[in-house]
């Protein structure tokens, strides 16, 4: 499971960092199918996490530790990230059509909102990596 | 030690990337945007792009600045900048037959991106630039991060010896 978990986290951040740019990798239509598709995983990735988070969730408020709080909160922060990303992402969509959404807002605002959230989240991931860096390094030796 | 000394060049190497790369995409600046967001602001295709409403500053600046009528130019340096233009629209041997168009041939750049099918930004092409500028920026925050998880796990364990 850990493995697995592993390649999937690694996955993750490599399809993050190539949809940063629109324009890098094979264009908007990539950008915007492999948005969608990379929320479906992160979705999979709380799903993997669940028993920590159900945890911390029972105890946040009377005796988990400060590293589990930090971290709880951090992830919260990302939830927070990841769906005003991919709400934003539906919004601005060109090349699939998400109209029937009427979501509202002005174009400006859903595209500060995509570019901002984005931006904040990338520093929250990096963070989230930075914390758990043990876990990388354990999981690196057990691979070598 | 040498180790030690590596892992410090590399982390150094880091931090002064990560910064540059901040700057470079104007890292902090958009990420405000959404706290800056004015709703009658206008929002020009370019916005997304440089940080910053440039459409309206090149209209201010273009303001500032009124370029001179082409009919008034001399003869002689009308005919040598549509000479210039026909040189430059013709093929040669290092393009292999494609022209390049002109300044301002906006169409012919749209229809090549519309063809590449990507709505004419990117296309089917790999660029990893500016990819490379958003890892070094990941980078970064995770680095700063793993230091201050280190100093504060390190103060914590000097206060616990201390009160033993």
């Amino acid at each position: 499971m850990n493995k697995f978990k592993f390649i999937q986290n690694i996955l993750l951040a490599v399809v993050m960092l190539l949809l940063m740019d629109p324009r890098s990798f094979y264009g908007l239509g990539f950008h915007e199918w492999a948005g969608l598709i990379i929320g479906a995983f992160f979705i999979l990735h709380t799903l993997l996490n669940w028993s920590w988070i159900k945890k911390v969730t029972l105890v946040f408020f009377s005796h988990a530790p400060g590293r589990a709080r930090i971290n709880y909160f951090l992830d919260l922060l990302l939830l927070a990230g990841m769906v005003l990303m991919i709400l934003s992402g539906i919004a601005i969509a060109k090349t699939i059509d998400f109209s029937w959404l009427n979501l509202g807002g002005s174009r400006g605002f859903w595209r500060a909102m995509h570019t901002s959230s984005s931006l904040i989240s990338l520093a929250l991931f990096g963070i989230h990596l930075g914390l758990h860096w043990k876990w990388v390094l354990k999981r690196l030796k057990i691979k070598l | 030690m040498a180790k030690k000394i590596t892992i410090g060049i590399l982390s150094l190497g880091i931090i002064i990337t990560g910064i540059m790369a901040m700057n470079r995409l104007r890292f902090i600046e958009r990420s405000m945007w959404i706290f800056k967001f004015n709703n009658e602001q206008t929002f020009n295709r370019g916005f997304d792009r440089h940080g910053g409403n440039f459409e309206r500053e090149r209209n201010e600046r273009s303001r500032e600045y009124e370029r001179p009528d082409f009919r008034n130019i001399h003869d002689s340096v009308r005919q040598r900048i549509f000479a210039e233009r026909e040189f430059r629209s013709a093929p040669d041997s290092l393009r292999e037959g494609r022209t390049r168009p002109l300044p301002g041939d906006r169409d012919s750049f749209r229809k090549d991106g519309f063809k590449r099918g990507s709505h004419g930004r990117g296309g089917n092409t790999v660029h990893l630039n500016t990819v490379g500028w958003f890892l070094a920026v990941f980078a970064l925050f995770t680095l700063v991060t793993l230091y201050i998880d280190k100093f504060i796990t390190y103060r914590r364990r000097n206060k616990t010896v201390l009160q033993e």
